[in-house]
């Protein structure tokens, strides 16, 4: 009996690690009409993704965040959010990572309907990867 | 003579004035081509300009342009400082926070009016280091 769930358990972290691999190849794949961006990673919330963009050819670590966060009655309303580093002062007409960043993030803010496909796939894979979490934790607690 | 150096002082004083209201205009013309923003303040030292531009559908979001002449211990520089990063929903049109972003890569994009931009801010400095060299000398 115990075998069985702990085979069980194992299947549904394997889903969810495909789940993840599956979510990161689709989000490089919207992200690619932002060439200058690559997904770095794509990490879980409490029924929520974060997805980690990075800056191409930059010495420095320069990241957009992009969170979507599902509805969690009494805790969290549904939400889609960016998060932008800050820079400091930087010059206008040097070439710059800090000048290459903001430019880039230019370029995914004024490409909306991109944006609106990023969250589109971040609702579904956040709904498919809570319901593997969902099923884990059940059979966590028969084991 | 002592009348005749008031005077000038106050032409000089005239002048200036002058050369900072044709530089903010200046400015503005020069900005026209990234018609999100307008030009708040626009002031002339005489170690260098700064600028502060704001949205003009929120004025809460600026960013400054900044010249320094510099000398033999300052570099010169031609800098921007972007005010500093928040959380924002990307797809909220009326996001004032995402219009900006959008609005500050639009001016780094702009190559040759920054150019442009930068040597207004040389010349009135120019102008300007005149002007106070001569209202010095008249005033000791």
């Amino acid at each position: 009996m115990k075998n069985s769930v702990e085979t069980k358990k194992e299947e549904v972290r394997k889903n969810i690690e495909n789940m993840f691999e599956s979510a990161t190849k689709k989000i490089q794949n919207i992200i690619s009409v932002c060439p200058d961006w690559f997904v770095k990673d794509v990490s879980p919330g409490y029924r929520s993704l974060i997805v980690y963009l990075k800056l191409k050819d930059v010495a420095k670590d320069m990241r957009m965040e992009v969170r979507y966060q599902s509805k969690v009655d009494g805790i969290h309303d549904e939400s889609f959010e960016t998060n932008i580093a800050t820079c400091g002062n930087f010059g206008l007409l040097d070439e710059s990572d800090n000048l290459k960043y903001y430019t880039a993030v230019g370029d995914v803010l004024n490409h909306k309907d991109m944006l609106s496909a990023l969250k589109e796939i971040m609702v579904f894979y956040t709904k498919k990867i809570t319901e593997l979490q969902k099923e884990y934790d059940k059979l966590d607690k028969e084991d | 003579m002592n009348t005749e150096i008031e005077k000038r002082k106050n032409e000089i004083k005239e002048k200036v004035n002058n050369l900072f209201e044709i530089f903010k205009e200046a400015v503005q013309i020069t900005l026209a081509v990234c018609p999100e923003w307008k030009v708040s303040s626009a002031n002339v030292n005489v170690d260098g300009a700064e600028i502060s531009i704001s949205l003009k559908e929120c004025s809460d979001f600026y960013m400054k342009i900044l010249y320094n002449k510099g000398d033999e211990l300052v570099k010169e520089s031609f800098d921007v400082r972007v005010t500093g990063g928040c959380t924002f929903n990307p797809l909220d049109d009326d996001s004032n926070t995402a219009n900006y972003y959008c609005s500050v890569a639009d001016i780094i994009q702009h190559k040759r009016m920054l150019k442009t931009l930068k040597e207004y801010m040389i010349s009135s400095i120019n102008v300007y280091r005149a002007f106070f060299k001569e209202y010095t000398s008249l005033e000791s």
